[in-house]
């Protein structure tokens, strides 16, 4: 499923204006909160197989926005790429603390863009072995991968997102699929 | 990779259930209060007036329990400008080597630290070069412990929350000419760090020594199997008993592959051919062992073309007849003997109308299957002769590295080092010296027991405001200052240590039984600190009952 950065383009505007007024006063957040709840749950849930913590985690992303509104500066790029910001870094935390499980959704029907990608040949018993080439990466290499290959996002807006510039974000993907290659060859 | 990773468990079914955002609105009013804007600022702020105001009111507020608060008394409203940074008595151990500024060295410390050091690196203050030899001195922190009692930063700010480091080894290097004055770095130099916990994917920090604060610093490599050819490629002994072995392999391989296409050339079928019904022809029995290829000739008729052969041949009573292979393209011989000659003709295997149009069809689907196969492998040839190119020339590099190092480098301590291909190495070019750190920032452990605490110096009533906890498994420290923390969180089956930095720089750290047993959850518990004399860390080791480094 793609994350629905695209769609939001046309809110930008409105969404400035919301941080502008919960930067005076926190209520109108809650405009921002329900706005993009279901967005920023769906990106958590593919990502924790703790099933308990998947609302607990998102609602601290937004807890987290909140008390980081001040620092949030609108440079053309919709309000929810902040969240997803957010979101990495709170689960980044979470899984290097070992307060979470890391979910890992590898099927036959989302892999083969990225076994082409990686030269291999799209066979169905390459899922299980690419399962566990991505397992190696760190946190955020594996985010890059799930968000191009498993959730379609451009990679400008990966970029945005991991906080890089657009030509980093592609060197940084370059060198995750070469370790990705690499791993595969030697198995 | 410190990570537990679930693969393809299904979390679809998990529902929305948003909490009510007056409830997170409550959340964001009372941390908004608890939380450091910048844990930086409070430290340069302490550098900035820690001299008088800080010494003089922490010793105040420690020692004097009647007016230090309690548990009860304990407030939310933060007041950084209290933080301190104490210095311990502790001296850690560390290693120096000295340097020819004229020449181009590197450094390997006893623990396996690698450092490259280019000719002329170092120069004093605002002056040129330095032609005299420097002394390079490391002090390495690779765990919590020293770490704590260096007294180095640990904690930052990481979007308005307060992060601790988890660290995967620190380091400060320092640099003395030979009259004791402090130089500065002229060159970049390389350093290879190993990475002894075990852990590869923290991030490396530099801390900037005159605002005391962390920023972040891209590696050079962070992974074991790069750092072996950029670390150990000066160690040929190190490559070559693992380049044969891979070479063997791709040589096998690529024979494997040439044979099979070879065979696969060699058991080709015979294209049919059609009878030609101008030509003399006649049927013979072949055998199918010797005469693979025409197998698929039921009835082999052979048609000779050969205008010695006559009808007279065909009259004449032959007692030997037999057939044999001339060479490729399909001809055969066929050789006749009776009492008075010998006569030998050419001849092609041929088939009838309706036979020559099956077997035409067979021989096209195996034609096929035969080149496709053949494509395929001269495919995986040519892959597999590119791969060992491109590995014979890293070989052909390393080794040229390796003329190159030992011929114009000093190599300091190579023989006693600890150097392992097995210990991934993380390396990184520094264009100043200092503090480096490899870590993962980490918030205030959120599960746990929740211990609400108050601390003591034993024997006494004389508070403590600020205590570590060591979580020595996580080779991590939490500081908890008071009065921003209420209760800690102890993390069940793992093993902590409550360790405090007095004012005037012992250690004062609570001995008594820490297990799970003893630390109940929804207790409070006041815990009686002892001080050490420790002035090194093995003494200090020692006391807290560590046998080992943590």
């Amino acid at each position: 499923m793609k994350i629905p950065i695209v769609e939001m383009h046309s809110n930008q505007a409105e969404d400035a204006e919301l941080v502008a007024k919960a930067k005076k006063d926190m209520k109108y957040f809650e405009v921002l909160y329900r706005k993009y709840y279901s967005q920023i749950f769906k990106f958590v849930r593919k990502r924790v197989a703790n099933a308990d913590l998947v609302n607990d985690i998102t609602s601290q992303v937004f807890l987290k926005a909140m008390l980081n509104i001040e620092k949030y500066k609108h440079q053309g790029f919709p309000f929810s790429s902040w969240l997803y910001r957010i979101a990495l870094s709170e689960l980044g935390d979470m899984f290097r603390a070992e307060t979470a499980e890391r979910a890992l959704k590898v099927e036959w029907s989302n892999s083969t863009d990225l076994l082409n990608d990686l030269d291999e040949s799209a066979s169905k018993n390459d899922v299980n072995q690419l399962a566990s080439a991505l397992n190696i990466l760190s946190e955020d290499n594996l985010s890059m991968i799930e968000m191009r290959y498993f959730e379609k996002v451009k990679l400008k807006e990966i970029a945005v997102i991991m906080n890089l510039s657009e030509s980093n974000a592609k060197v940084k993907m370059h060198r995750t699929l070469n370790m990705l290659r690499k791993h595969l060859k030697e198995k | 990779m410190k990570r537990k990773v679930i693969i393809n468990q299904d979390t679809s079914n998990v529902t929305e259930n948003p909490r009510e955002f007056s409830e997170l609105l409550k959340d964001f009013n009372s941390l908004k209060y608890s939380v450091p804007a910048n844990g930086n600022t409070a430290v340069r702020y302490h550098k900035l007036i820690a001299g008088l105001a800080a010494v003089l009111l922490i010793g105040f507020i420690i020692y004097n329990h009647n007016s230090a608060p309690t548990l009860a008394e304990e407030n939310t409203t933060p007041n950084h400008s209290e933080k301190r940074v104490t210095e311990s008595n502790i001296e850690l151990p560390f290693w120096e080597a000295k340097v020819d500024n004229g020449e181009e060295t590197i450094l390997i410390s006893p623990s396996g630290v690698v450092i490259e050091v280019p000719q002329g690196a170092f120069s004093l203050k605002d002056q040129g070069l330095l032609k005299d030899s420097i002394t390079l001195k490391l002090t390495q922190y690779d765990d919590a412990l020293s770490i704590l009692v260096s007294q180095i930063p640990m904690s930052y700010d990481s979007a308005g929350m307060k992060l601790h480091f988890q660290s995967d080894g620190m380091f400060n290097l320092t640099a003395y000419d030979q009259n004791n004055n402090e130089v500065q770095l002229k060159k970049d130099i390389k350093v290879h760090y190993p990475q002894t916990s075990g852990r590869t994917n923290s991030n490396t920090y530099i801390l900037d020594n005159n605002v005391w604060s962390y920023s972040e610093h891209t590696p050079l490599t962070t992974y074991a199997a790069v750092c072996e050819n950029t670390v150990y490629k000066f160690q040929t002994e190190e490559n070559a008993p693992k380049a044969k072995p891979i070479l063997n392999t791709r040589n096998k391989t690529i024979a494997d592959l040439e044979g099979r296409y070879e065979d696969l050339e060699s058991s080709k079928p015979l294209e049919p051919r059609k009878q030609n019904l101008a030509n003399y022809r006649f049927l013979l029995d072949v055998n199918p062992t010797e005469f693979p290829e025409l197998t698929s000739f039921e009835d082999v008729i052979f048609e000779v073309k050969d205008s010695r052969f006559s009808w007279s041949i065909y009259e004449e009573t032959w007692n030997d007849i037999s057939v044999s292979k001339k060479h490729k393209g399909g001809r055969y011989l066929v050789t006749l003997k009776n009492t008075k000659r010998v006569e030998i003709f050419d001849v092609y295997p041929v088939l009838g109308e309706k036979d020559f149009l099956d077997a035409f069809s067979d021989y096209s689907t195996e034609i096929q299957h035969i080149e496709e196969e053949k494509k395929d492998i001269s495919k995986r040839i040519k892959t597999n002769k590119k791969r060992e190119q491109a590995f014979l020339a890293q070989l052909t590099r390393d080794k040229k590295h390796l003329e190159k190092v030992t011929s114009r480098k000093r190599i300091v301590n190579q023989l006693t080092a600890n150097l392992s291909a097995d210990t991934p190495y993380r390396s990184i070019n520094l264009g100043e010296l200092g503090v480096v750190n490899f870590d993962i920032g980490i918030p205030l452990p959120a599960k746990g027991i929740k211990v609400p605490a108050a601390f003591f110096i034993s024997g006494s009533s004389n508070s403590v405001l600020e205590v570590n906890l060591i979580n020595l498994e996580d080779n991590i420290y939490y500081n908890y200052a008071h009065p921003q923390f209420k209760e800690f969180r102890y993390m069940r089956g793992q093993k902590h240590l409550l360790v405090s930095i007095l004012p005037d720089g012992r250690i004062a750290a609570y001995r008594g039984d820490l297990s799970a047993e003893k630390i109940k959850r929804g207790e409070s518990f006041k815990f009686g600190l002892e001080i050490s004399a420790a002035t090194n860390l093995d003494d200090l080791r020692d006391f807290l009952g560590l046998t080992e480094s943590i």
